[in-house]
């Protein structure tokens, strides 16, 4: 317990010792330099080796050429940069590029600005016109989105690249256009990991939807009514009951919809593919339509309604009709897929070190981890970034792009890949505090999906619309079925407290060179 | 040469303590020599600065309001102000407060916000008070690298009802790029204007007749004006600046002489952070009216940034390095991306750029965006600390003295004057004076990395960016649009070697 204690007298000491170098600040003659920041200096332990550091610095520095040299063909040159940025479906067919071909350029397309002739915004204007220029609307309109961002990293940067979005990037959501009053908040989460999330919601699925249907089929075979837990990867979602007759009855399903799919996408869980997500949010914030939603609404299978009044062939009425192909969409999922996992960096700080151990289990005690599961485990990590129905690219998440990646337990054979995400991937009621302002199609206003935790240091501020600055400013607003954890954490002492936020600090990515 | 006298009188009052020696940085600080930005040297460097904020963060989460309260313990602005501190070390601290998140404990809101159940956020103003909308500097700085600009998610509504977008003013916040410079670009303008006024309310004495001038400075023109024999003035024919002749460089608007007030204002409204800094000059409608005088925003915290942490982030600010002109020349080849990638071609843009920068006159470009501009001296005169020598002290690349302008060449693209830029562009508040429509030429240096363009963030490209000219800027635009395309592919290759020099960053 003493040592436990003793990281809050590490930081004081430091201060007094500041406080004291100042105490002689009087005298007239100037003392020896002392660094003035020297509480805030660091020793060299984090810093890879030579070799590795300069391999990492040629990749970022080719990176940053790569880019450099597209924009300025695209300067020269318009709708080079585009071009270079999208894997077109013949190519995808063709399969002669490799899943680093597909992340490189997916790299490029997530950091391009999207321009009006790209087929960006929507609605009749003289685009023609001397002195046009395109309008943002930061308050988006109704089901009709914004736009309100012209490239999908203006909202994921924080943190480095592929991040979190900070509070001025929140999304305005089904407003009215102008009153930041009238809409839904979402704050952007971090990208990294969906890959292995959406395998894992899958999996999910899959374990939930076998369970019910050896229900149906028990009951069909017993002739009886037959109540049956539904559980995937450890996570209970309540209960289905199976009647004789092969129905269903729902009612006591928990935190997934009725169809038994896991939608780990969205602050409130409404998306269960990294297709869908993309594909719903270049609408929203740029504007863009795919194909497939333009030949849907053709076909009578979409309403037209949130896209636009325009002819199939231009829903939207932005002039453009070819926008988003199912390649760019590939090309997107593909690089999402690829993105690193999180990774966890406890401190350096003995003290510091000390209340981070103990953070952890407090963690586990006061029951942050019952929904917030530290660790589900994944089978299969192949994820195909292609539609259905068209030859796979198959992405493996625990081997392609960038690292690092999740991995199998150490010393098993054969064993399923640990994904760290302190999560259940289960929606939640969280009280009427945090509540949207209206339901979200059958989702209702006080629920939402429990939040992965991993990389959380990077992505302040935090809670769905991120109006929580700090770690503990967002325990304080859990309520609903979080309540009885918050209240555990305010009932501890302000040391065990301290514990639990540096432990969820440490929940970090790995410091990676960059060369913006 | 009469000025002379004047401008040492000047100076001695300035100091405020003419039998006093003027204060000097110490003389035995190490020198902080720093590397070349993309080289193993600086990436060690970056790991070093990523381990130190990840340690520094959890700090804050074991203790919140510890950076902080290190921060004020170690800095006292006396010191600093006295000089007996390294300026390198100061600027360096100065990058961390940049870089740090603001939190309840620090004093992040204002009033009752710490509690507020919807959280302390407001993303459009409420009159001057601001926000906040947001918790750090780097929120809204950071595209096109460190200290970069801010992306059209982050613009700000300034002014607002603090509740709907169109009742403010959007604003795109800029690349934080050489403000030293800038700041000491204008000072010397500023000087001479008032120079030259001083000239033309003696000549009219002299004369006992009216007198007219035409104001100059670095080969701007700011119009006429006019002297009585009286002394008294007629500013009715000056153009592009305030009747002080006072060339305030920052702000969108051009409404802040110095950075060190863009950047206590900007805390305030954008994170509501005060500063005492800010709290000596501004008024309860930015500060707001709180009883305490140590707290106006009455959120509970007194003394939330002292001179100290500020004094750090003045150095970090006036140290920034300078954009580079340089057009793209790949002259070796580069292997592919990856297998089965098309390799990069090996080119020049060296004829597009050249192509361009006739373009770039002859459309009229630079008869605002003036491509570059003499600074006389590098001293820099900041409040809190003694000069500072930006040719010595500066991030790189930095002040280059040359000879043949007898002083150092600055490639600022921009007459850091006002101008009328039409309907189109009008604003829809006066902000300190300055009318709806004008605006400051905007610094085009860098502008490679600091897409989207214009005051509110709408132009997605360069082409957009010139659309959106109006107003004075109307005929180059018109000249722009009416260029063969090939001439408008090589502006824009020009524009587009006006980029941030590349660094190294572990973000």
């Amino acid at each position: 317990m003493t040592r436990r204690a003793s990281w809050p007298w590490t930081v004081a000491a430091l201060a007094v010792l500041a406080a004291g170098t100042l105490a002689l600040r009087h005298g007239h003659a100037r003392r020896p330099v002392v660094p003035i920041g020297a509480s805030f200096a660091l020793d060299d332990a984090a810093i890879p080796d030579d070799a590795v550091l300069v391999e990492e610095l040629e990749k970022a520095v080719d990176l940053r050429r790569r880019e450099n040299f597209d924009r300025m063909l695209d300067a020269r040159d318009p709708g080079e940069l585009l071009e270079h940025a999208t894997l077109t479906e013949p190519a995808l067919d063709r399969r002669r590029l490799g899943a680093h071909a597909l992340f490189i350029i997916g790299d490029e397309l997530f950091g391009y600005l999207f321009r009006p002739e790209n087929g960006w915004g929507n609605g009749p204007r003289d685009r023609g016109a001397v002195g046009f220029t395109p309008t943002l609307h930061r308050v988006q309109r109704g089901f009709a989105g914004g736009p309100d961002a012209f490239g999908c990293f203006s909202c994921h940067s924080k943190g480095g690249p592929d991040g979190a979005g900070t509070q001025t990037q929140n999304a305005f959501m089904r407003g009215d256009g102008e009153r930041t009053g009238s809409a839904d908040q979402r704050n952007p989460p971090s990208l990294l990991g969906l890959g292995p999330i959406e395998l894992l919601a899958r999996e999910m699925s899959a374990q939930l939807q076998a369970e019910a249907a050896a229900a149906g089929d028990r009951a069909k075979a017993e002739g009886t009514r037959v109540e049956q837990a539904l559980t995937a990867k450890g996570v209970a979602f309540g209960r289905i009951a199976a009647n004789p007759d092969g129905t269903l009855d729902y009612n006591a399903v928990q935190g997934v919809d009725w169809d038994l799919t896991v939608r780990p996408f969205g602050w409130k869980g409404h998306q269960a593919t990294l297709r869908d997500i993309a594909e719903e949010s270049l609408h929203l914030h740029q504007g863009l339509l795919t194909n497939r939603i333009q030949l849907a609404v053709r076909d009578g299978a979409l309403d037209a309604g949130p896209y636009g009044k325009g002819p199939w062939y231009d829903v939207d009425q932005d002039g453009v009709s070819m926008e988003i192909d199912a390649g760019m969409v590939t090309t997107l999922v593909g690089y999402l897929a690829q993105l690193e996992a999180p990774t966890m960096r406890p401190p350096r700080d003995p003290g510091l070190l000390d209340a981070w151990a103990a953070g952890r289990l407090r963690f586990e005690e006061i029951g942050c981890a019952r929904c917030h599961v530290p660790t589900l485990e994944l089978d299969d990590p192949k994820l195909d970034a292609r539609l259905p129905g068209t030859p796979p690219f198959v992405i493996d998440v625990a081997k392609d792009g960038d690292g690092p990646k999740i991995e199998p337990e150490y010393g098993r054979a054969n064993t399923p890949y640990l994904v760290h995400l302190f999560s259940d991937l289960k929606r939640h009621d969280m009280g009427p505090a945090l509540a949207s302002p209206r339901a979200q199609g059958r989702i209702p206003a006080q629920v939402f999906l429990t939040r992965p935790l991993w990389g959380l240091a990077e992505t302040a501020p935090y809670l769905h619309d991120g109006r929580a600055p700090t770690v503990h400013d967002a325990i304080v607003l859990h309520g609903g079925e979080a309540t009885k954890a918050r209240d555990a954490y305010l009932a501890l002492g302000e040391s065990d407290r301290a514990g639990i936020r540096v432990f969820l600090t440490s929940l970090s990515r790995e410091p990676k060179l960059f060369v913006p | 040469m009469t000025s002379r006298p004047a401008a040492l009188l000047a100076l001695c009052l300035s100091i405020a303590a003419c039998g006093k020696e003027a204060p000097t940085w110490r003389a035995d600080c190490a020198t902080v020599v720093r590397p070349p930005p993309v080289s193993p040297e600086a990436a060690r460097e970056a790991y070093r600065m990523a381990a130190r904020r990840h340690e520094l963060r959890l700090r804050e989460a074991a203790a919140p309001g510890a950076f902080l309260r290190e921060m004020h313990a170690a800095l006292d602005p006396d010191r600093v102000a006295a000089g007996d501190a390294c300026l390198g070390e100061l600027a360096d601290l100065g990058q961390l407060l940049f870089e740090h998140e603001y939190n309840f404990a620090d004093g992040l809101g204002g009033g009752d916000a710490a509690t507020a159940p919807a959280g302390p956020f407001r993303r459009v103003h409420e009159g001057l008070f601001g926000g906040p909308e947001t918790i750090s500097c780097p929120s809204c700085h950071w595209v096109g690298g460190p200290n970069g600009a801010g992306a059209e998610t982050d613009i700000a509504f300034l002014e607002g009802d603090g509740k709907g977008t169109a009742s403010g003013d959007a604003r795109n916040a800029p690349a934080l790029v050489a403000l030293g410079v800038v700041q000491a670009l204008a000072a010397e303008m500023t000087r001479d204007l008032q120079k030259q006024r001083a000239d033309l309310v003696r000549d009219a004495a002299r004369a006992g007749a009216d007198r007219e001038t035409h104001l100059v400075t670095k080969g701007v023109d700011f119009g006429v004006l006019r002297a009585s024999p009286k002394g008294a003035l007629d500013a009715s024919g000056l153009r592009g600046v305030d009747p002080d002749l006072v060339v305030k460089p920052f702000g969108w608007k051009g409404t802040l002489a110095t950075f060190t007030e863009f950047a206590a204002e900007a805390l305030q409204v954008h994170t509501g952070i005060q500063s005492d800094v800010l709290l000596a000059s501004a008024s309860p409608e930015v500060l707001g009216a709180g009883k305490d005088p140590a707290d106006p925003d009455g959120d509970g915290i007194r003394g939330e940034l002292g001179r100290g942490p500020f004094a750090a982030m003045t150095a970090h600010l006036a140290l920034l390095e300078m954009p580079a002109v340089e057009p793209l020349i790949q002259d070796r080849q580069l292997p592919p991306a990856a297998d089965a990638l098309a390799a990069p071609t090996t080119t020049s843009f060296a004829y597009d750029f050249q192509r361009g920068r006739r373009d770039f006159h002859a459309a009229g470009c630079a008869g605002c965006h003036v491509p570059m501009l003499v600074l006389e001296s590098p001293m820099l005169a900041v409040d809190g600390m003694p000069p500072i020598d930006l040719a010595q002290n500066m991030r790189q690349p930095g002040l280059r003295w040359d000879p043949a302008v007898h002083g150092y060449p600055v490639w600022l693209f921009s007459d850091l004057k006002r101008h009328d830029m039409g309907p189109a562009n009008a604003a829809r508040h006066v902000q300190r004076g300055v009318a709806l429509r004008d605006y400051l030429t905007p610094r085009l240096w860098g502008v490679a990395d600091s897409a989207p363009y214009l005051h509110d963030g709408r132009a997605p490209s360069l082409d957009y960016a010139i659309a959106g000219h109006d107003g004075e800027g109307a005929a180059a635009r018109d000249a722009f649009q009416a260029l063969p395309f090939e001439e408008k592919n090589a502006l824009r290759v020009y524009l587009m070697s006006l980029r941030r020099v590349p660094r190294v960053i572990v973000p």
